[in-house]
């Protein structure tokens, strides 16, 4: 080997190094660009760093657009962080408790709506308080949703284990996702001097409740119902979509799971608030019209599985449309996510029937009264 | 038995900045210091394996510490009985690992089934063992240094560094090639100088192999398991789509993994051998294994069909030898019947060319400067493509009676085109990826491309980043053959 080569081939792997980085620089500099953008507006914060914002910012809300929400994730860290006595867990609808509705035990509640997608997810939750790795809370409200039960499913994956609670910040396939967002939400941007960790509108407040952002002002210029789903719920019910799709009816052993499981929170102390949310009217009736195995859920389990229910938890409110409760479609935000407003009732009557001694029983019935006749529309409580 | 996945994959994030160090490293430390730069790749492979489960390090380390002791003891004694010791104690240590971790349930389990078919009941132990990742892969390469050590067809080393670092280096350690000690281990005793144009190639290699792994093999996995999933949802058609996408699927993702592998290897200057070469344009069976993961091939041919008598002696036993061979080829991918299924089906695709002598009738190109192929080569393409598709759907079922009820659909429903839609967007990607290695089928890799000018160079690695960026699955999918 003459000298020059030798020279060359000790130079050559920094040569290449050189050329990889110069051949790389049109994509990572666009693409660096993109990632400090994502950083400034908070999307590609951790759930950890953005709790702990939220301790330090009241207003602040978390509303990630191009990174996965992680609800799993963000929510169980959270219920960790606040170890509230007074904890809210359930899938998305659940997520209009927010501590206003606790007067006087604003400090000790945390709403974890969402982190329920299922049947196993409760299951899961459960076993996670009794090994202690999630805090026991001294009342835990409940919300549940008829689509867990339904006959035939091979049944969802919980998503509260350790895969799935990889923070999306923290692995390429989140960023890449973030990234390909922006070719329909384009370059991610967020109000100047808000306190808004991400690029989305609403998003969780601190208390781990979800603020409606824009559809607020929405609802306060025209309060009438309007379904806000994609596709919206009945449309879903009558072509039997997603959760309406078609079954057999109610598992009996699904059943008898989530039995188990208030069984096992009764033994470890845990007082148990259950509410069934309402369907809309139009989305109730639609249920009716479609008839066969749907209906036959929708039947049993507002039946005699709520019946099971109401022996089983300290309270249950079963609410089968917003009539139920005295209110209208306007309640809700869509055809299955009923609004706080609606909430300040199914407060009551928690309240009105919780045992001598609870947390619950401390809350005043006349501030919850106070809250519904200050709300600003029939299914917002203020703008926040 | 699960394999775990949660390891440092070639697609993650924590591989493309363990790369770069390494790299940085290695080449500081400079080509004259062999021994250093050995170490480093020792310790570099060490941590990639420790990623998925330190404690499977115990495994790789002693596998190699019995080959390199027997290898010694073997070199320093003549005597015959002795000699055949030694090689029985890594055979018996490799092997014994081997069978240990992968195939002691499926063994048990089968012992069971077979007393219940005769109406005894059996009662035997079920261990509930994790399945090292890459242990048939390493196992097979070191073994293969001990026989060919036996055999005097190597000196063994005397550099205990050199040769972990051989049976251990990262980019090959769980899914291959497997390496022969013949052409690798030399490489690690000699001072490795960096070639630019090797190094550049490989990173196009490497790159090529990404995008097969993460765009095409990855999207495809989701309707295969669809169609395999839910068979009774489909008709013929789209089962035999399901087929041909899994063909696909399976090619890419290994094929893909030893592309960057060998990519991987030429940016540290050791060359590693050529895994595939455009197998599914193979115009027999025989020409099929010849460009299907011709590591392990070549592995069987070498140390099992070849001392087995190989194709000497009577038809008889050149049958069974071809048997044999392909049938525990077959079960090295994994405990399963279906693979053994898979094996046995080869063997009976391989015997018309055995009883005809027509094993060696494709060995040269294939239509060599055409650009669209002769009739006669097309038939015999689509023919071969045909009878291995079939095969894959042992292997890609879960149980014989998967596979068996998948055909039977198949046969129930002939002419049913049910769920065909949502599989032609993959079929085209298939077939758009199968015309652009025909072009490119007289090169080792289709992204060898240095004679094309700088620019269109360029465009075309932009074009498939981009590809990689917008249509990849980047979400650390397995490969395939990390269970094997």
């Amino acid at each position: 080997m003459s000298p020059s080569s030798t020279s060359s081939s000790k130079r050559g792997p920094w040569r290449l190094l050189f050329r990889v980085v110069a051949f790389a620089l049109p994509l990572a500099i666009p693409l660096g660009i993109i990632e400090i953008q994502l950083w400034r507006v908070g999307e590609s914060w951790s759930a950890e760093r953005s709790l702990a914002y939220q301790r330090a910012h009241p207003d602040s809300r978390y509303a990630r657009r191009y990174f996965s929400q992680q609800f799993n994730r963000y929510k169980l860290l959270g219920i960790r962080q606040h170890q509230p006595e007074i904890l809210v867990v359930g899938s998305s609808r659940a997520m209009q408790f927010r501590s206003e509705l606790f007067p006087g035990h604003e400090r000790d509640f945390y709403n974890a709506g969402g982190i329920l997608q299922g049947l196993a997810d409760f299951e899961q939750l459960v076993a996670l308080m009794h090994a202690g790795d999630v805090p026991v809370p001294r009342v835990l409200i409940i919300t549940v949703d008829m689509w867990w039960f339904r006959q035939g499913d091979a049944g969802r994956a919980t998503w509260l284990t350790d895969d799935g609670l990889t923070e999306a910040a923290y692995t390429l396939a989140g960023h890449v996702a973030a990234i390909r967002a922006i070719r329909e939400k384009g370059f991610p941007s967020r109000a100047d001097g808000s306190q808004v960790i991400g690029a989305g509108s609403g998003g969780f407040r601190p208390d781990g409740s979800r603020s409606e952002g824009p559809l607020v002002e929405e609802c306060v210029r025209d309060p009438r119902f309007v379904d806000h789903e994609h596709p919206p719920i009945g449309e879903r019910i009558r072509k039997g979509l997603m959760q309406f799709a078609d079954t057999a009816g109610f598992d009996a052993n699904d059943g008898e799971t989530f039995t188990r499981a208030l069984g096992a929170l009764r033994a470890m102390g845990v007082e148990t608030y259950v509410l069934f949310p309402p369907l809309s009217t139009e989305a109730a009736n639609a249920i009716a019209a479609r008839g066969g195995g749907l209906n036959d859920l929708w039947i049993e389990f507002n039946g005699r599985f709520a019946n099971k229910v109401k022996q089983l938890a300290s309270v249950a409110v079963i609410l089968e449309t917003p009539d139920d409760i005295g209110y209208t479609d306007e309640a809700m935000w869509d055809g299955f996510h009923p609004g706080a407003v609606l909430l300040t009732s199914v407060m009551e009557r928690f309240v009105a029937s919780a045992p001598a001694g609870s947390v619950m029983a401390d809350i005043s019935l006349k501030k919850l009264r106070e809250l519904r006749e200050d709300a600003v529309c029939p299914r917002a409580l203020d703008n926040r | 038995m699960e394999p775990t996945d949660c390891g440092m994959l070639f697609n993650s994030l924590v591989f493309a900045i363990f790369l770069p160090l390494v790299y940085v490293v290695y080449w500081a430390l400079g080509s004259p210091r062999v021994r250093a730069q050995n170490a480093l790749l020792l310790i570099a492979s060490y941590i990639f394996y420790g990623w998925w489960d330190y404690r499977f390090l115990a495994l790789v380390f002693g596998s190699s510490l019995v080959d390199y002791l027997v290898s010694l003891g073997l070199a320093r004694t003549e005597a015959i009985r002795r000699r055949r010791w030694l090689l029985s104690i890594s055979l018996t240590v490799n092997l014994g690992t081997l069978a240990f971790f992968k195939y002691f349930n499926f063994f048990v389990d089968s012992a069971v089934a077979l007393l219940q078919s005769v109406g005894l009941s059996a009662s035997m132990p079920v261990l509930h063992v994790i399945l090292p990742v890459g242990i048939s892969f390493y196992t097979f390469q070191t073994l293969s240094y001990a026989i060919d050590v036996y055999r005097r067809e190597l000196t063994p080393t005397k550099d205990p560094i050199a040769f972990f670092a051989f049976v251990s280096f990262f980019p090959q350690l769980v899914a291959g090639p497997i390496e022969r000690a013949s052409a690798l281990l030399p490489q690690f005793l000699e001072r490795r100088v960096f070639q630019m144009a090797a190094a550049k190639d490989g990173l196009r290699q490497m790159l090529w192999g990404f995008f097969k792994k993460v765009v095409i093999a990855d999207n495809i996995a989701p309707y295969v398991s669809r169609v395999f999933g839910h068979p009774d949802n489909f008709g013929a058609p789209g089962l035999a789509i399901g087929a041909i996408l899994f063909a696909f699927q399976i090619y890419c993702d290994f094929s893909g993994y030893s592309d960057i592998a060998i990519g991987c290897g030429r940016l540290f200057g050791i060359r590693l051998m050529r895994n595939f070469a455009y197998p599914y344009f193979a115009r027999d069976v025989a020409e099929f294994w010849r460009r299907w993961h011709i590591s392990l091939s070549t592995w069987f041919r070498d140390y099992l069909y070849i001392p087995l008598g190989g194709n000497r002696g009577s038809i008889p036993k050149q049958a069974r030898n071809v048997f044999v061979t392909f049938t525990l080829s077959g079960l090295w991918h994994g405990a399963s019947w279906t693979f053994v299924v898979w094996g046995f089906l080869h063997s009976l695709f391989y015997l018309p060319l055995l009883l005809r002598k027509k094993r060696r009738r494709n060995v040269g190109p294939i239509d060599e400067g055409r650009y669209l192929p002769r009739l006669g080569t097309m038939v015999a393409i689509a023919t071969t493509f045909t009878v291995t598709t079939l095969a894959w759907v042992f292997f890609r079922a879960k149980s014989l009676g998967e596979a068996m009820a998948y055909f039977g659909r198949a046969v129930s429903h002939p002419v049913d085109a049910a769920g065909l839609k949502s599989l032609v967007l993959p079929l085209s990607a298939c077939v758009a990826l199968a015309v652009i290695e025909w072009v490119r089928r007289d090169t080792q890799h289709v992204l060898e491309i240095q004679s094309l000018p700088v620019a269109v160079r360029w465009a075309i690695y932009y074009a498939i980043i981009a590809g990689l960026l917008f249509f990849g699955k980047l979400a650390n999918e397995p490969f395939i053959y990390f269970q094997f």
